[in-house]
């Protein structure tokens, strides 16, 4: 397998609050590679946006990331300066946001903002430029791309104003797309013109993307791999395919059965009762304890590492249901030290893979 | 018994242009809800489905008398509900809205807030009306030791949970939910509705739901109108909605909604464009022909309206093809 585009070990972002620190990303760990689409999933507040967030350097103030790695092909963006990362935004690793109207200028064309871009990362000329603005608009299904350059955001439906934000950040031709909720703002038959042309855009430009999305229907249709996340913690981590045919973790499992589907035809809903723990005061041990119909003593005592449940790299669960399989590291007790440029050895789930197999 | 019966309503609304195109004459009519008809029984749960801007939120609220209709009749326990007083009317029939932020006053203790209800309607006895609180919030799963609580000591769920109660506190025979858990999670959505259908089932509400959710519309009615462009475009019961759609909308709709399943793959019908703004429609020719797969010339001008399917009075569909 090639090395991984992008690795994220042991990330914690934790918000400072006059009543302690509110852990929003809590020791996250997670490998996407190249051409692969990884969907992060999870409920509000889940922290899914702020790990997102925490990969485009985009932690502000009282946010902070507090331990851990994000190692771009092999380069860590947690050490890197300001300067460094606007360099790196754009030309390789570009965003597409659920509120496409809120991340347009209102004041300026569409044109007019695509060609800022394009001049800031590219040495195109003028005319180029636009050029490189007709073609990109026209991909992206926009008709008549030459006079709709020449219009306002909010000339825009919510589908078209998101189909100018990816054209937007497809324009530099990045490696990595990083979307949050980039369907959820749109109606179900405008999401679907969404999700048929990101699909189509990544296969043909073998883009990687992370997808953060409430959606389990978005996930199943647009990911290959796959983590779900619970009060801060990716508590499960694996293809698509296995970890809607077999999860391995509770609150995967209640998840998967309480969304709502139109081919249900069960009187009621499946519930998970309670709530999701107050992300200042998680307990000791793991975090989905309070509502799991398996929680055992050890469960309310330490916090579950990540256990590989089964061949396939990468699948693993933070449960300890799974106790006695090989452990990832990093494990939360241990964390790894930072350590420099990669190679094969840091390359996660791979490299203890061998020493478990039995 | 047909308890909310609605026949060709319209609300259609002034566009304004600005004082000039008044002067001018050119005054404009967005048409949010352009005759539609649809009947509630005691004890049925009828969900009006839909993507935004389709007019159903409109369409409920001007069926309830909240906004004046323009045309058309609602009947309500027989009578027309424009002979019911703005507290007859709320006695028998409750609305519970999505954000429950702007429906429970911030600065009352919920349990005053569902007090007073009682209390308006004249519900039960003076006396016994802090017991009827308890045991509301009860039912509605919130401990009746956090009445003196204020809404904003609650999370979203559990202040849709004190909306419902309140709601159910005047023993109304009609509740109306407009989208009321679409800004909640999947668990806590789940949890709510249970107890929702609960409810209606004991209570024998009839009750009308207002969604863009095709999961959740599913599972909560007996019966359901898909609205496009102000119009209801096809109407039946929610199995044969859902099983056997016939309109090319709801096809399309049904097709577009992701499944949780990655294994299964399956052909979808992506619609091109986006729905129109409903001004100035023509009042023949179909709404959905710009964006019909299957539309043809005749379709811009034919008389439209919901007919029977295959003679199934209970499956109508507002298609010449069908």
């Amino acid at each position: 397998m090639s090395p991984p585009l992008l690795e994220v070990e042991g990330l914690s972002t934790h918000f400072k609050t006059a009543t302690g620190p509110v852990k929003a990303v809590d020791d996250n760990s997670l490998t996407l590679h190249e051409g692969e689409v990884f969907g992060i999933v999870g409920e509000s507040g889940s922290g899914k946006s702020t790990l997102l967030r925490s990969v485009m350097g985009l932690i502000d103030d009282p946010g902070e990331i507090v331990s851990g790695r994000i190692e771009y092909r092999g380069r860590d963006l947690t050490a890197m300066s300001d300067a460094e990362l606007r360099e790196l935004r754009g030309n390789d690793i570009s965003f597409v946001f659920q509120e496409p109207t809120s991340h347009l200028n209102p004041a300026y064309t569409v044109g007019d903002q695509i060609t800022d871009v394009l001049q800031a990362h590219t040495d195109l000329d003028a005319d180029e430029r636009w050029e490189r603005v007709y073609n990109l608009l026209d991909r992206l299904g926009i008709p008549s791309p030459e006079a709709r350059a020449e219009s306002y955001p909010h000339e825009f439906s919510g589908g078209m104003a998101q189909r100018v934000c990816i054209a937007m950040a497809l324009a530099c031709e990045p490696d990595l797309l990083l979307a949050d909720e980039p369907t959820s703002a749109l109606d179900v038959t405008i999401q679907a013109q969404i999700i048929d042309l990101l699909t189509e855009l990544q296969a043909d430009l073998g883009l990687s993307m992370l997808w953060v999305t409430h959606d389990m229907g978005v996930v199943a249709e647009t990911c290959d791999s796959m983590g779900v996340m619970y009060a801060g913690n990716i508590v499960e981590d694996g293809s698509v395919e296995s970890v809607f045919d077999d999860p391995k973790h509770p609150y995967t499992e209640a998840l998967l059965r309480t969304v709502p589907s139109h081919l249900d035809t069960e009187p009621r809903f499946d519930t998970i009762e309670g709530t999701p723990p107050d992300l200042q005061a998680l307990p000791d041990g793991c975090v989905f304890q309070e509502r799991c119909p398996e929680a055992m003593d050890v469960c309310r005592n330490e916090r579950p590492p990540y256990y590989e449940v089964s061949d396939e790299a990468g699948r693993v669960s933070k449960c300890f249901l799974h106790d006695g399989q090989p452990t990832r590291p990093p494990s939360p007790s241990a964390p790894e030290p930072n350590t420099p440029i990669a190679d094969s050895k840091t390359d996660g789930g791979q490299s203890t893979d061998r020493e478990g197999d039995r | 018994m047909t308890l909310l019966d609605v026949s060709d309503l319209s609300k259609h609304f002034a566009v304004d242009d600005g004082f000039i195109s008044e002067l001018l004459g050119q005054t404009k009519t967005l048409k949010a809800v352009d005759g539609i008809d649809f009947s509630v029984d005691e004890g049925e749960a009828f969900t009006l489905v839909g993507e935004s801007g389709c007019g159903k939120s409109t369409a409920v609220l001007s069926a309830l008398a909240h906004q004046q209709p323009t045309g058309g009749k609602v009947r309500f326990n027989g009578r027309d509900i424009a002979t019911y007083g703005k507290r007859e009317l709320r006695g028998e029939a409750q609305l519970i809205y999505q954000d429950q932020q702007d429906t429970l006053n911030p600065s009352m203790a919920v349990g005053e807030a569902i007090a007073e209800a009682i209390r308006f309607h004249d519900v039960v006895p003076k006396g016994q009306v802090d017991e009827r609180v308890d045991e509301l919030l009860e039912r509605v799963g919130i401990s009746p030791a956090e009445k003196g609580q204020r809404p904003a000591a609650f999370s979203g769920g559990q202040k849709q949970r004190i909306a419902i109660a309140r709601a159910l506190a005047v023993e109304p025979s009609l509740l109306v939910a407009d989208e009321p858990v679409s800004g909640l999670d999947v668990s806590v959505q789940a949890q709510i509705l249970n107890r929702l259908m609960d409810l209606q089932e004991e209570f024998g509400l009839g009750l009308v739901y207002v969604t863009h959710n095709l999961g959740i519309a599913r599972k909560i009615s007996d019966t359901i109108g898909v609205m496009y462009l102000g119009r209801i475009v096809e109407y039946g019961d929610v199995d044969d909605i859902f099983e056997n759609p016939q309109h090319p909308y709801t096809q399309a709709l049904l097709s577009a909604n992701p499944i949780p399943d990655p294994t299964v793959d399956r052909d979808r019908v992506v619609l091109e464009g986006n729905m129109p703004d409903p001004i100035d429609t023509d009042e023949t020719g179909c709404p959905f022909a710009p964006r019909c797969p299957e539309a043809t010339a005749e379709c811009e001008t034919a008389a439209m309206g919901l007919e029977p399917f295959e003679g199934d009075e209970k499956h109508q569909v507002d298609c010449i093809y069908r």
